[in-house]
């Protein structure tokens, strides 16, 4: 995890995700999240959830592809794989995206691996314009965590 | 509290016992125990355990019978 640093920031791939936080209520997040290919949020009530579904997506994109096969005490579904991440005309898609906005802040996440059976990758916290690196899913939510609630990597 | 007492709460969903034994990459890796399911996994990230805690609890009812599966 690395603190936020301020520079002209802006994130350009085609798994560009944004998170969108909306309150926070009994210590957890509530919030939606925009991915390029649907243009209705996710609506989420528990940070638990965001990290799921974005995973979920990662998967039916198969971009970044895991390192891991998945592990459960159940057997897990398959996830339906698309190609909508591969098809012409995402440009508008991620401009559009990147203009949205959650409540008390917006995070733009762009995860590059998923090795380790997590996530390694770059956010930007858009009403700031600061951008921090994490090495897996828990750094991003402490970098989340941290920005909302005491600003301590703002620079 | 005790194992016992966590295992006598009312209303539970689900019960995991879990050990982290390493805290690499920026995350934990560790085994979780599912209480109810009788069974022990080793998760190698927060991100499964949080993604095996899930499906024990809200896929159970898919599989039917997987609570008394041992």
């Amino acid at each position: 995890m690395e603190i936020l640093e301020s520079k002209e920031q802006k994130l350009f791939a085609r798994n560009l995700i944004c998170v969108g936080i909306d309150k926070c209520e009994n210590g957890d997040f509530c919030g939606r999240i925009w991915e390029p290919y649907d243009d209705q949020p996710f609506k989420f009530t528990g940070i638990n959830e965001m990290v799921i579904h974005m995973d979920d997506l990662y998967d039916e994109w198969n971009y970044p592809q895991r390192a891991l096969n998945e592990r459960s005490f159940l057997r897990t579904h398959e996830m339906a794989r698309t190609n909508i991440i591969r098809d012409d005309g995402f440009v508008e898609k991620i401009d559009r995206l990147q203009k949205m906005r959650g409540e008390i802040g917006t995070f733009i996440v762009q995860v590059k691996f998923r090795q380790h059976a997590t996530w390694q990758g770059v956010v930007v916290w858009a009403e700031e314009n600061k951008r921090g690196n994490f090495r897996s899913a828990m750094e991003l939510v402490h970098l989340i965590d941290h920005a909302i609630n005491k600003g301590l990597l703002i620079k | 509290m005790s194992i016992h007492k966590l295992n006598d709460s009312k209303d539970k969903k689900g019960t995991f016992i879990v050990e982290i034994q390493h805290q690499e990459n920026g995350s934990w890796q560790g085994k979780v125990t599912w209480a109810e399911g009788g069974r022990k996994e080793v998760f190698r990230s927060t991100l499964e355990l949080i993604k095996m805690m899930d499906s024990a609890v809200n896929d159970t009812e898919e599989v039917g019978a997987a609570s008394s599966v041992s």
